[in-house]
């Protein structure tokens, strides 16, 4: 596909299937220009019953050629097309999840999936229609109206001329009105978008829209753009409403145009009364096809719509290529001079620390701390304003991205469950073996939990794991992550939804089965890393403090206030 | 209780579960019977005239045209535009009216099933998957406009051509 033009017309989608398309419409060609001949040879077959010379084993046998063949190819033009569409289709809709599947994280977050969701499904299918239907139709449409106007022009060119006169009006009916269709199906593509969104939102968010009881308000929301999908529906309508009249009125006016023209020709005796009745029969035959591109248009207005919308996605310049170093880590983790800038908000500054290998590290702070960024940082997912992030003391844009993911465990805050079977959750990565799994299911805590479950590993569990606790999730998170065998692990905020007993063996777990691993967790309990290798205090973009617990203790009074701080409150629960 | 909608509704389209769907779509349809009945004569009308139109130029050449007689081709003619004339109207009114309705039900539907969605309760959404549900309330709705603004007004059109034209043929031989 040509990247450098911007818009691509819809044409370039059927390039891939140039050889089925030529073969369909090969086809759809012979069973017309049969259906063209037939008048013919009726024609003659009369002539020849008027003159006696009547042969009916020869006129017999032509007709019945004739029909089968029609048969025959009418049969093969369908198979073809609804093959060539439904691969179309299909290859579409691969080329499209590959593609969103690859773009970089805030591009989906720009476009909003509902978005992709409807390119997926309704724009997909109106090409498809488009495909399946109107390629063949305009084809023998366009032909059958030339084949028609020849032979109108060889019984009498004069006549024929003043009745074709109809072509370029309607020719220019067309054109005025699909210049506004299109537009208008554009706008009610994304009307659609914006509705799959409110839907999208209220089905997802169904459990927070009743506890906030925001019903009237999502209500009133999707009151407004259906009204809105309802609206742009009339006015789309409208120029249909007129458009067809029209055609059709200029159509029934070429049939006028005849009788008037040609009955003053053959009462002048300039043309025959035979050549005026075949004249009458061809012109139907031109009017139909008319009347099909009249409706072929309307798909291929919507299909060209969705086209322009899906290229949008598909000639997106994917992320920038990342570096090819796969080299295996060791587990060093640098940040050097990083900033991070959200708008007007600095959300870390100039902020410098180093991770050992087979460390145990925690990042402390209270809330709006910048320690989520610092993690997202880590992922090469975002990239920092300024300074450097580096691994085994390499920039992170040397590395190849899979390669680096393939050795770096993230546990975010949202648990993201998919609908398959808990194997599949947790072996996201193919890469993981069944010991390395049984490992990471150990680590995690979730051997109990596993084994309470009818299916064991192969139970299935629901799309976004609203079947599941939250501590569950969390825990199968981390046994995904887990499952790579990472040199490094990020957890952000993990303790937050698990107990102070499993988050304590959770961590001794690790600790032995992955005692080279370098750990480097976001919380705000300091209870629970208290004997970890090295403390980092963050408060607001800043690092104010590094050390193991007791140095920290006695070096900073910030961190010695949180400290007591949690401490009370540990004992205030304890005591209540 | 079962909430999956892929569960409970497995049952294969028979002619008669269609007929069954069709009851069901009267009450989104029943405020719009006065327009329906409206569209209803419109495409009378239109399949009537274009039923009409080949008699009168058959007519026409047989009477004038073979006996040489313009002034009755012209006055043929005449009649010919007037009925081009109203056919134009009829045809108008049919697309706007069929079309309108289709709109106006599929605003009405997609307004029922999202306040439906409200009123469920938190099961359904456990049982049933995202993107099935947007699916059902966008595409399915807008399958049933087009239905309604195209295919249903064709049907009907076409079913009373073929109707008429065959009892032309009788008539005329």
């Amino acid at each position: 596909m040509d990247k450098t033009k911007k818009q691509t017309s819809i044409f370039d989608l059927l390039k891939p299937y140039t050889g089925w398309l030529v073969l369909m419409i090969i086809c759809s060609l012979i069973s017309n220009g049969l259906n063209l001949y037939l008048p013919k040879l009726i024609a003659k077959t009369i002539d020849q019953f008027t003159n006696s010379a009547y042969q009916i084993e020869t006129i017999l046998f032509e007709l019945t050629l004739a029909a089968v063949l029609i048969f025959v190819f009418t049969y093969l033009q369908t198979i073809l097309q609804t093959y060539i569409s439904e691969l179309a289709a299909k290859n579409l809709r691969n080329q499209l999840s590959k593609r969103i599947s690859r773009q970089s994280f805030s591009y989906i977050e720009n476009i909003t999936p509902a978005k992709l969701l409807t390119n997926l499904t309704a724009d997909i299918d109106s090409v498809k229609m488009f495909v399946a239907q109107g390629i063949v139709s305009i084809v023998s449409a366009v032909f059958t109206i030339l084949g028609a106007s020849i032979l109108l022009i060889t019984i009498e060119w004069k006549l024929a001329l003043a009745v074709l006169t109809v072509i370029p009006i309607i020719g220019l009916t067309f054109f005025l009105i699909f210049s506004r269709v299109r537009a208008l199906f554009l706008k009610s593509r994304e009307i659609i978008d914006r509705l799959n969104k409110t839907i999208n939102e209220n089905i997802i968010g169904s459990m927070l829209v009743r506890v906030l009881y925001a019903n009237q308000i999502e209500c009133q929301k999707f009151l407004a753009t259906n009204t809105e999908a309802k609206n742009i529906g009339m006015q789309i309508l409208m120029l249909f409403a007129t458009m067809i009249p029209i055609i059709s009125f200029v159509a029934n006016s070429s049939l006028l145009i005849i009788l008037i023209l040609g009955g003053h020709f053959v009462i002048n005796g300039q043309m025959t009364i035979g050549d005026f009745t075949a004249f009458n029969s061809y012109i139907s035959m031109l009017i139909f096809p008319i009347l099909i591109i009249g409706f072929m248009s309307t798909i291929m207005a919507q299909a060209t719509a969705s086209w322009q919308r899906i290229t949008e996605v598909l000639n997106q310049p994917e992320k920038k290529e990342t570096g090819t170093n796969k080299s295996v880590l060791r587990g060093q983790v640098e940040f050097e001079d990083v900033s991070m800038q959200y708008g007007q908000k600095m959300a870390l500054k100039h902020v410098s620390l180093n991770f050992s290998p087979g460390t145990k590290n925690a990042i402390i702070g209270p809330t709006a701390a910048g320690k989520t960024q610092l993690l997202y940082l880590l992922t090469g997912l975002i990239e920092p304003t300024g300074g450097e992030i580096k691994y085994d003391g390499k920039k992170i844009s040397e590395y190849d991205q899979v390669s680096l993911h393939s050795q770096i465990g993230f546990v975010f805050q949202d648990s993201i469950i998919f609908n398959l079977s808990l194997r599949e959750n947790i072996a996201f990565n193919n890469q993981a073996t069944e010991e390395m799994i049984q490992k990471a299911i150990i680590t995690s805590e979730l051997e109990d939990f596993v084994n309470a479950l009818p299916n064991k590993l192969d139970s299935m569990t629901a799309e976004r794991g609203t079947s599941l606790s939250g501590g569950q999730k969390q825990r199968i998170m981390l046994a995904r992550a887990l499952a790579i065998n990472p040199k490094i692990l990020l957890l952000d905020d993990f303790t937050a939804r698990i107990d102070v007993q499993t988050e304590k063996k959770i961590l001794q777990n690790l600790i032995k089965n992955y005692p080279d691993l370098t750990l480097i967790s976001v919380t705000q309990k300091i209870s629970s890393v208290e004997d970890f290798d090295q403390i980092i205090l963050l408060m607001e973009g800043d690092v104010l403090a590094t050390g193991t617990h007791q140095e920290l203790l006695n070096r900073s009074p910030e961190y010695r206030q949180i400290y007591n701080s949690q401490r009370s409150t540990n004992q205030y629960e304890l005591q209540s | 209780m079962n909430y999956n909608l892929n569960k409970s509704n497995n049952k294969t389209i028979s002619a008669g579960s269609m007929l069954a769907a069709g009851k069901k779509m009267w009450p989104y349809l029943r405020t719009e019977r006065n327009n329906i009945i409206l569209a209803a004569v419109a495409i009378l009308t239109n399949s009537g005239l274009a039923l009409l139109s080949p008699y009168l130029i058959g007519q026409a050449i047989d009477k004038y045209v073979l006996t040489k007689q313009f002034d009755g081709v012209l006055r043929y003619g005449g009649i010919l535009l007037v009925v081009y004339l109203i056919a134009f109207a009829a045809n108008y009114a049919q697309t706007r009216i069929m079309g309108g309705v289709g709109q106006r039900t599929l605003f009405n539907l997609r307004k029922a099933i999202f306040e439906k969605l409200q009123e469920l309760p938190q099961a359904f959404f456990i049982q049933n998957k995202a993107g099935d549900l947007i699916s059902r309330i966008n595409n399915d709705t807008d399958k049933l406009n087009q239905f309604f603004s195209q295919s249903l007004m064709q049907f009907m059109g076409n079913f009373f051509i073929i109707v008429g034209a065959g009892i032309l043929v009788i008539i005329i031989n």
